[in-house]
């Protein structure tokens, strides 16, 4: 970690001013070569989902049934599918999807489960006991199981799934968030808070929640990585996106049937899956370590 | 020790009733009408309506709920809306294939993750270190399905060396005693089931493995660090105690506690049903029949697997609890404490 200080010089004294979290965070980010990999792994994806549409050569979703499973090749770069689509263009396609359903299944987690958490957390007593045994309740059903379970009940559709992963996850971020506020709440400064009349939720949403935030980003950034997986798994049970929408797990479930006359169908969905996943785990991991080192597995 | 089992296992009531009540809302209020999927689309409205109420499901919410809670204690789940045999006949038949492709999978992620844990360790930031973690990284990224597809396509596709999908060749299969087909044909003194079952249990196992694997290498090289950092480590050195002797004896076995936690929880998870391999491979275990049973809306089915899973899940978690104590003399549970 840098020791370098920024330094300033107020009435004639030169003061020595602590670097800010994030450019501690930033510096020994920095170094580490695998996280900074991940990084730009991401940006080139947001990059594919925000104009992947513009540089697809096909139309993801026009089927060309006198050029189905053609092999990779020149004019097919991944070859076309058993309805003769161009299996480059709906990979790229997939991108937007998967980024999406990601960020928002973990965004939807996110904030329920900070909700709970804190209030969890903050007002402790049997609120904490009945939220935190509900919170076991579900960590009781296999996250996948639950999510399949969701999903039958909800029914296709994107929305649909987000919420279904959203929803695995929200035990997790609840339970990290609680543990976050038991241990500052007791602190001086939050009794200041109190004595001088602030709300609850400003004590929370002010005082508090800013001192949990590095872990929850951390946790995040790897949940990134979950719920790309889950919904690919969800895709590929036949429960995620309605067709003929190109989303990476569909792609393989239905390609599934034909898995030893084209094989290469099968290929390049996974690897971008993969791809996906490997660079939010190597991001998640760097933030880990340079926010929170204690944490290190 | 008893106190704190006790008071753990009356916390499974509450956890079970609450897993129950949460699989009963979301498959009989929120998903839609069985009847038309069960009976098919052609189906008249009459015929359906007498499905409904033969299966119950016209009676109110609450009185449905009661019967299914007053069917479990008594271990009665209800019978499958297809099969229309019991519930717990239905998982019984299936679950010795889930618990048999556990086992192996788990005996290989141990094994593999603290070989690459112990060696990531011991040579901290050397090509291995890095190799290994690069392994288990990969390992916990890699979509398990498509791991399956490729290892399927590689294997059985192009170099025909294993079997892609099933447990054992219909005309090898063993008489089912125990339901193990390992043990089954070890007991019937049939070694070319036995090799052929293990050739079907290859593919299934190795693709269920790798994710725990990936995180018992990782738990055990953590670990491994930072017992390799203590005073006692240095003590040994020291003394003159072999560098190997240091690893194994002093390191590792006391790297081992957090190590044999994550395995038993990695199994609790492989238990409850490997839905995404056993899919791939067909695997015919109650993860697949579990996926199946959601798609058709078979609802008495689910309600019993996710109230089965969730129990072994809990249960497992309470094991590792148990056996982490008794590894660990410094670890005292009371009644209170919990």
């Amino acid at each position: 970690m840098s020791k370098k200080k920024r330094t300033e010089v107020v009435a004639g004294e030169v003061i020595e001013k602590p670097e800010s979290q994030i450019r501690v965070m930033w510096e020994t980010l920095k170094k580490n070569k695998a996280a900074l990999a991940g990084l730009i792994v991401i940006l080139f994806l947001v990059f594919l989902a925000i104009f992947g549409d513009l540089l697809a050569p096909y139309d993801p979703e026009y089927s060309d049934m006198a050029h189905t499973f053609v092999k990779p090749c020149a004019q097919y770069w991944f070859g076309t599918d058993q309805l003769g689509r161009d299996i480059f263009s709906r990979v790229l396609s997939g991108t937007k999807i998967s980024l999406m359903v990601g960020l928002c299944a973990v965004a939807f987690s996110l904030i329920i489960g900070t909700i709970l958490g804190s209030i969890a957390g903050y007002f402790g007593g049997r609120v904490d006991g009945f939220i935190m045994r509900c919170m076991d309740i579900m960590l009781s059903i296999p996250s996948i199981l639950l999510a399949i379970t969701l999903m039958a009940a909800l029914g296709k559709g994107l929305d649909k799934a987000i919420i279904a992963i959203g929803t695995v996850s929200i035990p997790e971020y609840a339970r990290i968030v609680r543990s976050s506020i038991l241990s500052v709440k007791e602190n001086d400064y939050v009794a200041a808070a109190k004595v001088i009349g602030n709300s609850d939720g400003r004590i929370i949403f002010r005082h508090i929640l800013p001192n949990v935030i590095s872990s929850i980003v951390v946790r995040a950034t790897l949940g990134i990585s979950t719920a790309i997986l889950d919904t690919a798994a969800l895709g590929f049970l036949g429960m995620g996106v309605q067709p003929p929408m190109a989303e990476w797990g569909d792609m393989l479930g239905r390609a599934r049937t034909y898995i030893f006359s084209a094989p290469y169908t099968l290929i390049f969905p996974g690897l971008a899956i993969t791809l996906a996943v490997l660079a939010f785990n190597l991001f998640g991991d760097g933030l880990r370590d340079a926010l929170d080192p204690k944490e290190r597995v | 020790m008893v106190k704190y089992i006790v008071k753990r296992l009356l916390l499974l009531i509450p956890v079970l009733f609450g897993v129950s009540l949460i699989v009963f809302f979301l498959m009989r209020v929120c998903a839609p009408d069985p009847a038309p999927i069960v009976l098919g689309q052609h189906a008249t409205q009459e015929s359906m309506e007498a499905w409904r109420t033969a299966n119950g499901l016209n009676d109110p919410i609450i009185v449905q709920y009661v019967d299914f809670i007053k069917g479990a204690l008594t271990g009665d789940l209800g019978t499958s809306y297809y099969t229309k045999t019991p519930v717990v006949d239905e998982i019984m038949s299936r679950f010795p294939a889930t618990v048999e492709l556990a086992i192996i999978a788990i005996i290989l992620a141990s094994v593999l993750g603290i070989i690459v844990g112990v060696i990531s360790a011991v040579h901290k930031n050397s090509i291995f270190d890095n190799g290994g973690m690069l392994l288990s990284l990969v390992g916990v990224s890699v979509p398990i399905f498509w791991l399956g597809i490729m290892l399927i396509i590689l294997f059985s596709g192009t170099l025909h060396w294993l079997p892609s999908t099933g447990r054992v060749d219909p005309a090898l299969r063993p008489d089912t005693v125990t339901g193990f087909m390992i043990i089954d044909s070890i007991l019937a003194g049939d070694m070319e089931a036995l090799k052929d079952v293990l050739q079907h249990l290859v593919l299934p196992a190795v693709t269920l493995s790798l994710y725990s694997m990936a995180i018992i290498a990782r738990m055990t090289r953590s670990s491994m660090l930072e017992t390799l950092n203590q005073d006692y480590i240095r003590t040994a050195r020291a003394k003159g105690v072999s560098e190997g002797k240091v690893n194994r004896r002093h390191a590792l076995r006391n790297a081992m506690l957090p190590v044999a936690t994550v395995i038993g929880l990695q199994l609790g998870s492989l238990l409850g049903g490997a839905v995404l391999t056993e899919s791939v491979y067909s695997w015919p275990g109650i993860g697949n029949y579990t996926v199946q049973c959601i798609m058709k809306s078979d609802f008495p089915v689910v309600q019993g697997v996710v109230l089965l899973i969730a129990v072994i899940f809990v249960l497992m978690n309470l094991i590792v609890d148990v056996v982490y104590a008794f590894l660990d003399p410094r670890i005292k549970y009371s009644g209170k404490e919990a």
